[in-house]
């Protein structure tokens, strides 16, 4: 019937279709996919960034990082500040999500979830710098309050024992409330029936929370989890406004490191080698919530 | 027996009010002390005990704030850096993300698939992995030290968190599933093109998510480091979130300058979300379910 229309309306959306995805699939391309596969190249080779000159070294620049003692000493920090980091986020988070989900909080609940959200908004270079203040051994905040009930002034940024917790104290105050607000956005839309039944059922609140509660927000736990997970393995202002990577390379994050590697030494191969950990890492990471999230999280 | 049980529950609920409160402390402590210590002189600021308070309004020592706005630091600068590079990633990214996310949930095109899973591929890529080439792609385009070295990479997520690349089209795609099929089918049969079909009735539909989207871009690219500080290395070129560390280092100099800009830098991010904390906490928990 309408002749005059050359296209078919299933080609007119096949053409926007393209029209509509290349603009962004091109710069994927240019700007991760391309860079990535770039990146694994370089860590092979011996590379000059401003002029592009290679030479292929096999794997030196991998074994180079992996006997290096500040490589290595930088790689353990960063499997501590996964492991605690992510923990205490994630734990901070859903403690937090239920007081401000009890009864207790009902009416004033909306003003303790902006409080506790409000930092994760806020840039962590600016917090971080505060923090500082607050860390220091001999004139700190913190160490004045402790000094109050009687325990010695702790060496939060100057003892190599301790750096590491400093930076957890701050990732924590800073990210535990967006944990807190996914958790919580999962508690409100359980449905309430299910709850009041365990209640009446006689259930004491912390069997009702095990076995009625947790299973049903275990998805957005484990998402939290994961997410804290890989943003620990990207640890990097806090540790580096605080402590620069000190004392000696106690705090030393991995993403760290591949900065100083690539821009401050200029030592491109090892820098991206570094990083190439790091992404292993974080396949690992995302293998685990793929597989993780379809076998043992429980979905309704 | 009743009355016991009730007793019982209140003292336990004023209990979890109390930590309650003092968590909320914890969490307002540091923006307080910021504050108090713009307005006090560097030795009153760091004496012990802690200042949390500003103090009576005549005693304020303004003359860190008179700094800033003197034009002694380069605040202002940094901030328009900062507005500059955040709108721009901002309506770049929710442009490219609204056009693909509705061509991957709604049109049929040959590699559509494919090209999906690239995508996601792209997200799990963290920017300090590509960051080395990246600088080099940037060198090239003789780019590097202009807001474009961080714009570009920017646009395609290099500053997201976590959530890297295409978290975006993702996201607005789940939304335009659910947008009722009948509404193009509607438009098409009047005669409509599917381009305009798109941009007349389905786009309004999704104002909310787009301002939604919008507003996780602004934020994790206002609060941006690494990128900026890679890519931009001479002082009048940086963003905020550099250039105040470039300010650091008040136990050295007796000089808390950077405590007012901070507290400059804050007080924006906390109007703004006074005024709309019920869009930013929906956005935060749309990624946080979606993503």
């Amino acid at each position: 019937m309408k002749e005059k229309k050359f296209i078919t309306l299933e080609k007119q959306r096949a053409i926007l279709g393209y029209c509509f995805t290349l603009p962004s699939f091109l710069g994927f391309l240019v700007f991760v996919v391309i860079p990535v596969v770039w990146a694994l190249v370089i860590s092979f080779q011996k590379y000059n960034i401003f002029t592009g000159a290679t030479s292929f070294i096999g794997t030196d620049n991998y074994k180079a990082i992996l006997t290096e003692p500040r490589a290595l000493q930088a790689l353990l920090n960063t499997l501590w500040y996964a492991v605690f980091c992510t923990v205490f986020n994630t734990l901070t988070g859903l403690l937090l999500a239920l007081a401000v989900n009890s009864e207790a909080a009902k009416r004033i609940s909306v003003i303790f979830r902006a409080i506790y959200f409000f930092p994760s908004l806020i840039g962590l270079t600016f917090v971080a710098v505060i923090w500082q203040v607050f860390f220091q051994t001999d004139f700190g905040v913190l160490n004045y309050y402790l000094g109050k009930i009687g325990i010695p002034a702790i060496g939060w940024l100057s003892n190599q024992h301790i750096s590491k917790i400093a930076v957890l104290i701050l990732d924590v105050w800073k990210n535990a409330g967006l944990s807190m607000l996914l958790i919580l956005a999962s508690l409100q839309s359980l449905s309430k029936d299910i709850i009041e039944a365990a209640e009446i059922d006689g259930a004491k609140p912390v069997r009702c929370f095990i076995s009625v509660i947790f299973p049903m927000i275990s998805p957005t736990v484990f998402f939290v989890l994961v997410m804290n997970l890989t943003g620990a393995l990207r640890l990097y202002e806090s540790a580096l406004v605080l402590t620069n990577g000190g004392p000696g390379n106690s705090s030393l994050s991995l993403v760290m490191l591949i900065t100083e590697k690539s821009f401050t030494s200029m030592n491109y191969g090892q820098g991206t080698a570094l990083s190439m950990l790091l992404l292993i890492f974080i396949i690992i990471v995302t293998a685990i919530q793929f597989v993780g999230s379809k076998k043992w999280v429980n979905y309704d | 027996m009743i009355n016991k049980h009730r007793i019982a529950k209140i003292v336990k609920n004023i209990l979890l009010i109390v930590i309650m409160i003092a968590a909320a402390a914890v969490f307002i402590a540091p923006f307080l002390w910021v504050f108090s210590a713009s307005v006090r002189t560097y030795a009153e600021a760091t004496s012990l005990p802690p200042k949390w308070l500003p103090p009576s309004l005549d005693e304020w020592n303004t003359s860190y704030f008179a700094q800033i706005f003197s034009g002694q630091s380069r605040f202002f600068l940094w901030m328009k850096n900062s507005l500059f590079l955040s709108t721009l990633i901002t309506i770049g990214m929710v442009f490219h993300a609204a056009i693909a996310g509705y061509a991957y949930a709604r049109l049929e095109f040959r590699g559509k698939k494919a090209m999906f899973s690239l995508l996601l591929i792209t997200m799990m890529i963290p920017v300090q992995v590509t960051i080395v080439p990246l600088f080099r792609i940037m060198n090239t385009l003789h780019v590097v030290n202009t807001l474009w070295s961080v714009a570009l990479p920017g646009l395609f997520g290099a500053m997201c968190p976590g959530l890297a690349g295409g978290f975006g089209i993702f996201l607005l795609r789940q939304f335009y599933f659910k947008v009722p099929k009948e509404m193009e089918d509607a438009a098409t049969i009047d005669g409509a093109n599917p381009f305009v079909a798109f941009v007349k009735i389905i786009l309004p539909m999704t104002k909310a998510n787009l301002a939604s989207l919008a507003i996780i871009a602004f934020s994790f690219s206002w609060n941006d480091y690494f990128n900026a500080f890679i890519m931009l290395n001479s002082p009048d070129k940086v963003t905020l979130p550099v250039g105040i560390l470039q300010l650091r280092q008040p136990f050295q100099t007796g000089d808390n300058v950077v405590f007012a800009a901070i507290t400059m830098a804050i007080v924006p991010v906390l109007v703004i979300f006074v005024l709309c904390q019920k869009w930013i906490v929906k956005s935060m928990i749309n990624i946080g379910v979606k993503g």
